[in-house]
């Protein structure tokens, strides 16, 4: 029985910004001064946080995994391809999640079917290749208005899995992307095709597009246990309306986790890296103070249910705080799904969670804005050692008692 | 006045009309559609004392249908002619306030049969080097909850009662809310992605349409500025323009009679 899978997320998050940053700008995305960047104070950066997800996958992760993000100190991946090109040197055995390429914001997104294809085979098939419509930011950064957005996406991610899975060359009509020749080389070594994720915030347009599809539903807003719980719920439901059966592993969830030998080390030794996140790099994003582009009433990149579901929940009413918001380690942890504590805590947390998601893929975020390199590896190293053989072990014969059918599944062939 | 619901091509499209007289289209904007603000627009009420105002709403505008293939300003302006040849309009006076007067410009370069009187009041839809267009889609976006950007860009006194009215920072207030966002979707279809606000080629098509223009401009317009006015007047070949002093972008709100005086003059 296939136990919950865990995988070793990162932002890659800029971490020299200066004490003052809060307080001088109105946001960290888009439109934050470049200058701010430290080219010497940066040397050796991106090989650092490479060298923290090989570590995971040295440690027995189940995989790594990479985002794309433009012009801000959130994350500075806007070329996650080239990052899991370098991990398909550097690691043997977990999977490369690029969750995900944004397609709508290609000229040609034949482009993100060849690269990933490439990385597939660079990799000896470790490749999940996501896919996703780019948030509020980067509609502004790289000029895509949200309503076409949405429409580009689905019809891309057609066109790369048919470009993976049909012989060309053959002719795809559009109507965003007319191409007379579709003909990839190489074609991904997986087999029909890499498995397929796409981020949602549990609107029920995304979740019937990707039930529909048979592919796996990434939940990108935070949410504790039950708020999960019910979002598995709520895509089991739309899974069984396109006749599809809901696995654990049609699903997966962002956490973000530090471990250290005790609660209160923990504590000390992650506040700075962890309060830099929400403080700084959560700014303009997911933070009531600063410029929003993300819930704003331009070009947000919600749908107009979504903007209407807003409008009516307590948060907009309130003004209710974000994940940015948080001040103190009450507040970040009410969120629930940043857990911080000692092995034991941490595993009573994440059971917990499992228990009552009963989600099988989590993804779960080590590194956090200024977090030193020896202090998200000695986190990781307790976590695969002390916590994921436990968390194994039980949600197996969870999942086996929840799921009889996955056995069949397996039985059969069948991807879960 | 009456507000009603036609069918275009499949899609309803939600039209004001009032007054009586000679026929105007009035193509609104980003803060001057019917039905945005409970005590209706001033300026349409002053223009419907001496014309017969007939005003449709956007794809996605008010009670208009969302439009998705709504792309860009070629799409708004059949839609536009489709709405005219529903409501059996062969040629009429246009009056085209900001992103409509874009609109209106485009018809009238493309389509000069279909227009007789043009007014133009700070419209973008043209490239000024230097000049650019403001960034509406940011300065709307909300900083600390508030959304003064997008005031200030609209309006000459940002800070005043009228901005708070039209422009109010509340998002919450569902109708109004909606509202605001769907007008804010409709317009980022034609104007979020470049060209932003601007068609390359119209300032040398504009020399098509040969009849009388109106270009009416406020003297501290922060979206779109003045420098556009002239821009237009020497493309229209019988043009003249008319600033109006004291005013930002939104001029058909900061002085409603003023404004309506000189269109309605100018059209007769």
């Amino acid at each position: 029985m296939q136990p919950v899978r865990m995988f070793c997320w990162h932002f890659m998050a800029y971490p020299h910004l200066p004490d003052d940053f809060d307080e001088k700008n109105e946001s960290g995305w888009v439109t934050v001064p470049n200058k701010l960047w430290d080219g010497e104070k940066s040397r050796g950066l991106y090989q650092e946080y490479l060298g923290q997800l090989a570590y995971a996958d040295e440690l027995g992760f189940d995989g790594m995994v990479l985002n794309e993000h433009h012009q801000n100190i959130y994350g500075l991946m806007p070329s996650p391809n080239l990052l899991a090109s370098a991990l398909t040197q550097i690691t043997k055995n977990g999977k490369i999640v690029v969750l995900g390429n944004l397609p709508p914001l290609y000229l040609n997104p034949l482009r993100v079917a060849e690269e990933y294809a490439m990385i597939d085979n660079m990799s000896n098939g470790r490749l999940i290749a996501g896919f996703a419509v780019g948030g509020g930011p980067e509609a502004f950064n790289y000029n895509v208005p949200s309503p076409q957005g949405r429409r580009r996406l689905w019809e891309v991610i057609d066109l790369i899995v048919k470009s993976w899975t049909d012989d060309g060359p053959f002719s795809h009509e559009g109507p965003c992307y007319p191409m007379r020749y579709v003909n990839i080389w190489p074609k991904p070594l997986q087999q029909p095709h890499p498995d397929v994720w796409v981020p949602g915030s549990r609107s029920i347009e995304s979740m019937a597009e990707v039930a529909k599809r048979g592919y796996c539903y990434f939940l990108s807003s935070r949410s504790h246990g039950g708020g999960t719980r019910m979002a598995a719920k709520e895509f089991a439901g739309v899974m069984k309306d396109h006749g599809k059966t809901y696995t654990p592993f049609k699903m997966g969830v962002l956490l973000s986790v530090y471990v250290s030998e005790t609660d209160e080390q923990a504590r000390a030794e992650s506040q700075e890296g962890i309060f830099y996140f929400p403080r700084n790099c959560l700014k303009g994003h997911l933070r009531k103070e600063g410029r929003s582009m993300t819930f704003g009433p331009g070009v947000p990149s919600q749908s107009l249910n979504s903007w209407e579901a807003f409008l009516d929940s307590s948060r907009a009413a309130a003004g209710g705080d974000l994940l940015g918001d948080a001040k103190d380690w009450a507040d970040l942890e009410s969120k629930n799904s940043i857990m911080v504590g000692s092995p034991e805590t941490v595993r009573k947390k994440l059971w917990e969670f499992v228990e009552d998601a009963k989600v099988g893929n989590l993804l779960i975020q080590f590194q956090f804005g200024n977090m030193k390199d020896e202090l998200a590896r000695k986190s990781m190293k307790l976590f695969a050692e002390e916590v994921m053989p436990a968390m194994r072990r039980d949600s197996a014969e969870l999942f086996a008692k929840d799921f009889p059918m996955l056995d069949e599944m397996e039985a059969a062939n069948e991807p879960a | 006045m009456s507000l009603r619901d036609i069918d275009v091509q499949g899609r309803t499209v939600h039209l004001y009309e009032a007054g009586s007289g000679n026929p105007v289209l009035y193509l609104h904007g980003i803060t001057d559609m019917h039905g945005l603000v409970d005590s209706n627009c001033a300026f349409h009420d002053a223009l419907a004392e001496k014309c017969h105002v007939i005003a449709p709403a956007m794809p996605g505008c008010v009670g208009s249908d969302e439009d998705n293939s709504l792309e860009g300003i070629d799409d708004l302006r059949f839609h536009t002619l489709e709405v005219m040849d529903f409501l059996g309009i062969e040629k009429i006076d246009i009056v085209g306030n900001c992103v409509g007067g874009w609109l209106a410009a485009e018809i009238a370069a493309h389509n000069p049969e279909r227009v007789g009187k043009l007014v133009l009041i700070g419209a973008p839809g043209l490239f000024v080097s230097g000049e650019q267009i403001g960034d509406l889609f940011l300065a709307v976006q909300p900083l600390n909850g508030k959304i003064d950007d997008i005031r200030h860009m609209m309006f000459a006194d940002g800070n005043g009662a009228l901005a708070e009215e039209w422009i109010p920072d509340q998002l919450t207030g569902k109708p109004q809310g909606m509202l605001r966002y769907k007008t804010f979707r409709c317009i980022a279809r034609f104007g979020f992605k470049p060209p932003y606000f601007y068609d390359q080629k119209l300032v040398d098509r504009l020399y098509r349409f040969k009849g009388d223009a109106l270009v009416v401009w406020g003297d501290d317009d922060s979206f779109v500025p003045k420098t556009h006015a002239e821009a237009y007047s020497k493309g229209l070949p019988n043009s003249s323009v008319e600033i109006v002093d004291g005013c930002g972008h939104a001029v058909q709100l900061e002085a409603p009679d003023a404004v309506a005086d000189k269109v309605t003059e100018f059209l007769g």
